[in-house]
């Protein structure tokens, strides 16, 4: 449905789009990821019409829409502050979008502003000023208005960027099961990649003004491109190696250097520099037949509710995060259990 | 501290204190505002108002065009200053400080240098009349611009372009740009997003800004006089023309009184409307809304609407300027100079020609006004630091500060009447021009002082205190040398009213002692080129003055925000 092809943007020096490509299909949630400043927000204005390319083309259902103006693309875009029109009621807000439409009558707007106020909760806000809302009131009414029009296209820019965390847990799966139910295709752009996992279909790294990565929630986290992505995605369990073998590979873990056999679907090339990422590593309490161990020294202990984030150190460089359900002592001597499916490989 | 229940030593202390405090101020606007005032009402519904001296249709007939030159000089103003300020709000661009600043000059200039300006753009004697005799060897100038209403209309846009300019233009810059990208994603194209989201939000504002160029218009006195050449009465220019030409002082009274209705009929009008301004959310980074100007047609219209401004704006500055040194070779043989660049009308401004209808030399009138200015910054600036520091110490006080602030309502043609029917006795006094500055700068002053005294905690005192300084001494020691900027800027603001101040002065001057705008009125009416020069070079010197303070108040605003900035 969308396409989006050799997208390039600059703000003042900064090259913000870097022949960007992308393609979004129908129902489908894409979350873009990235850090902030990396120039999200510009590629939602762009395909909103906002924002004019520096060069590159916008295709929707194979049509070119560079210079169709925004309010005709019948996109919807959600701001990151809501952006909700100060003289007008909740109501008049959401209605806003129908009231620009032609041949929409009085009657078919109410009764669609009733339905979405009933979607977000909030039917007894009716006729409050928005200006009289909370932060998360405001969230669900930008989002109702956003619908309401039965945009083609979503686009949320950090919709939950301005709430607190427990207000947020609350409104994702709201928002997730308003998207759900609506059907719209839509992207989710936010730097925070636990939000963007429980949102997104697919999920798509942005680096330097490019798409990184993309894929399924699961893939991207499992298989991250680059120590980059595997840190912004939230892992630090990663030291460097060197393949010995066309499925080995050779790395220092603690004081001892490991052969360790990896799955992937090709081979290695031998001497080959990679980095290893160690996922769901875990201290048992009882002993298990895992195929490697590797030893370290307790360095701080963190109580995270449902388990304790035990950071130790495995010989002088590497400090590895690991889940224990027990907490551990610091100075303590332990040692970690893996399997080689726990092992991803990191190319660059 | 002081509960005013019971009304124990301390209290009553600080009742005498603000007696103290306040007995100059007090006494200053009462017999300087206020007992005028009664006067006027006085003679306009006392014993010496006649029958026969009150013309009802000629009133009603100078209201009616008063109020409809307002609206056709405010709808015009709104007309082209509305996209100026779009412009200021929402683009960035090469030139925008400069620009900015030269928007808001014509309307700090006075009003007497605004007629000669334009006299030297497009007047007789101006520079596009005699280009185009030279040009065309025509004996007569063939644009006759001067004594009309066009451009009557044309000065009133010219100097109260800015506060459309400055007031929509910051308010609409408070808009956050997302406002208008919701409303266009939502279906509204770029007009329709302006009607029914950005127009709504600013119309508060604009409504405010439309208020206060209509009362600028409409109590509009030194334009109307210079420019329309008597042919067009506006209200103040009748009560002057019936006090002062046909002594009819219960006709001007009425006139003055009834002008008071409306000017504060306006002003009421403006500060509830005012009030709707607040509690719309500003954007959290500066400079956040602003964008370059980019696409073709935009570059187009901004630039040519911003060139079009700046020659509406700055040529007739520049005319005037340029004028004063230069003399055409029509005028060349009647002066006895040559023609070209010259300096030989600033020369004569030292010379007491006998055949000039003054008994000084024109210079005289420079030092009479410095002088006024002098004692009018003195006398606003020490009634201001006593109100203001009333004040600080004083919080209740500032519930009685529209006793000093409600002369900013009246006009100076009814403060000059006032004090003719008043001061008849004192007339010929310096005086009274150094009051009725004062009177009218005050709130201004106030103004100015009250910033400078906000940035000065409360706690540098409460420390001078502490370690033994009485308040006097707290005051001379701690505060006055960092109020210092705070007065100095209430001293150069009064100083730039008073020269620059016309309507009360055509009442209160003496001709052997005239002040440098009724110098240049005089001139201006006079016939020959030489009076003509002589009125250039002496508004010229007024607007260098005036552009001299407007500087220096800069530079204090930059000392007192940046002493605002580091607590």
């Amino acid at each position: 449905m969308l396409n989006i092809a050799n997208l390039n943007y600059r703000y003042d020096a900064e090259l913000l789009l870097n022949h960007f490509n992308c393609s979004l299909s129908n129902h489908e949630v894409l979350c873009l990821l990235g850090e902030s400043g990396s120039g999200k927000s510009t590629l939602l204005r762009i395909i909103a019409g906002l924002e004019k390319p520096l060069s590159g083309e916008i295709y929707w259902n194979g049509v070119k829409i560079n210079n169709v103006p925004p309010e005709k693309r019948n996109f919807g875009l959600m701001f990151q502050d809501y952006a909700l029109f100060p003289n007008r009621t909740v109501a008049e807000n959401i209605a806003f979008g129908m009231e620009m439409k032609k041949g929409v009558g009085v009657r078919e707007i109410s009764e669609r502003v009733t339905v979405l106020l009933d979607q977000i909760g909030m039917s007894n806000f009716r006729n409050r000023k928005v200006t009289e809302l909370s932060g998360g009131e405001q969230q669900r009414v930008a989002l109702a208005r956003s619908l309401a029009p039965k945009p083609h296209l979503l686009m949320l820019d950090e919709p939950l960027g301005a709430l607190d965390h427990a207000l947020r847990q609350g409104l994702l799966a709201e928002l997730r099961e308003i998207l759900g139910r609506n059907g719209i295709p839509a992207i989710y752009v936010t730097h925070d990649q636990e939000e963007g996992f429980s949102i997104g279909n697919r999920i798509a790294l942005l680096k330097d003004g490019k798409i990184l990565q993309s894929g399924s929630p699961e893939s991207v986290y499992r298989n991250p491109e680059s120590v980059w992505a595997a840190r912004f995605l939230g892992h630090q369990n990663i030291c460097p190696a060197v393949a010995i073998s066309a499925n080995k590979v050779e790395c220092k873990l603690g004081t001892r250097l490991s052969r360790l056999e990896v799955q992937l679907d090709h081979d290695l090339i031998v001497r080959q520099k990679v980095h290893l990422l160690f996922r769901e590593l875990a201290i048992e309490d009882e002993p298990t037949d895992s195929a490697y161990r590797m030893d370290g020294v307790i360095k701080n202990v963190i109580f995270k509710g449902f388990g304790y984030e035990t950071i130790i150190s495995v010989g002088d460089d590497a400090v590895f995060s690991v889940w224990a359900k027990r907490p551990k002592t610091i100075g303590e001597k332990v040692s970690i259990p893996f399997n080689s499916d726990q092992i991803s490989v990191i190319f660059t | 501290m002081n509960k005013p229940r019971n009304l124990n030593i301390s209290s009553t202390l600080s009742l005498l204190q603000v007696v103290a405090l306040l007995a100059i101020p007090l006494g200053f606007v009462l017999q300087f505002y206020y007992y005028p005032l009664s006067e006027i009402f006085r003679v306009s519904f006392g014993k010496f108002s006649t029958a026969g001296a009150i013309d009802r249709q000629r009133i009603l007939s100078v209201f009616r065009f008063t109020a409809f030159q307002a609206f056709l000089s405010t709808a015009l103003t709104l007309l082209f200053g509305l996209p100026a300020a779009y412009i200021f709000a929402r683009y960035r661009f090469f030139g925008k400080r400069f620009l900015n600043a030269l928007f808001s000059i014509p309307f700090i200039l006075p009003t007497i240098v605004t007629a000669a300006a334009f006299n030297a753009l497009i007047g007789p004697k101006g520079w596009v009349n005699q280009i185009l005799m030279q040009w065309s060897g025509a004996a007569v100038p063939p644009i006759r611009a001067m004594n009309t209403l066009q451009i009557i209309i044309v000065a009133h846009v010219f100097y109260n372009i800015s506060v459309v300019i400055r007031m929509v233009g910051t308010a609409w810059a408070g808009l956050d740009t997302r406002y208008e990208e919701a409303a266009r994603v939502l279906g509204a194209s770029g007009f329709r997003s302006f009607r029914t989201v950005i127009f709504p939000l600013l119309r508060p504002t604009i409504q405010s800004a439309s208020l206060i160029v209509f009362l600028f218009d409409f109590t509009s006195y030194g334009v109307v006089l210079l420019l329309g050449g008597g042919a067009f009465r506006t209200v103040e220019v009748e009560i002057a023309q019936q006090a002062l030409l046909l002594l009819n002082l219960p006709m001007a009274s009425t006139l003055s009184i009834l002008q008071l209705i409306v000017t504060a009929g306006i002003t009421l009008l403006d500060q509830r409307t005012g009030k709707t301004i607040s509690g719309l959310r500003i954007p959290r980074v500066q400079g956040e809304n602003l964008r370059r100007v980019r696409g073709f047609a935009a570059r187009i219209w901004i630039g040519l609407y911003l060139i079009l401004l700046t020659v509406f704006l700055g040529f007739p500055l520049l005319a005037l300027a340029v004028r004063s040194l230069y003399v055409f070779p029509a005028e060349a043989k009647r002066i006895g100079i040559e023609s070209g660049w010259t300096l030989a009308f600033f020369k004569q401004l030292f010379i007491n020609d006998r055949r000039s209808f003054f008994y000084v030399p024109p210079m005289k009138a420079l030092w009479n006004s410095i002088l006024t200015g002098i004692a009018t910054g003195s006398v606003a600036s020490l009634v201001s630091v006593l109100i203001v520091f009333a004040e600080t110490r004083h919080a209740w006080t500032k519930k009685i500060e529209w006793i000093f602030m409600l002369s900013i309502g009246t006009s100076a043609v009814t403060l000059g009447l006032g004090y003719l029917v008043t001061f008849r006795a004192q007339l010929r006094s310096p005086a009274l021009i150094v009051a009725a500055h004062a009177l009218i700068a005050l709130p201004f002053a106030i103004r100015s002082i009250k910033p400078a005294f906000a940035a000065i905690p409360p706690t540098l005192r409460q420390s001078a205190a502490v370690l033994g300084a009485n308040p006097l001494k707290a005051f001379r020691a701690v505060e006055l040398p960092l109020l210092k900027n705070g007065i100095l800027n209430s001293f150069i603001f009064s100083m730039t009213i008073s020269l620059g101040e016309f309507g009360a002065s055509s009442f209160l001057t003496t001709p052997e002692r005239p002040t440098l705008p009724i110098a240049i009125y005089r001139y201006l009416g006079q016939p020959g080129p030489k009076n003509f020069g002589q009125a250039m070079a002496l508004s010229t010197i007024l607007l260098s003055l005036c552009l001299l303070s407007i500087w220096a108040l800069d530079q204090t605003d930059k000392e007192i925000s940046a002493q605002l900035r580091e607590q």
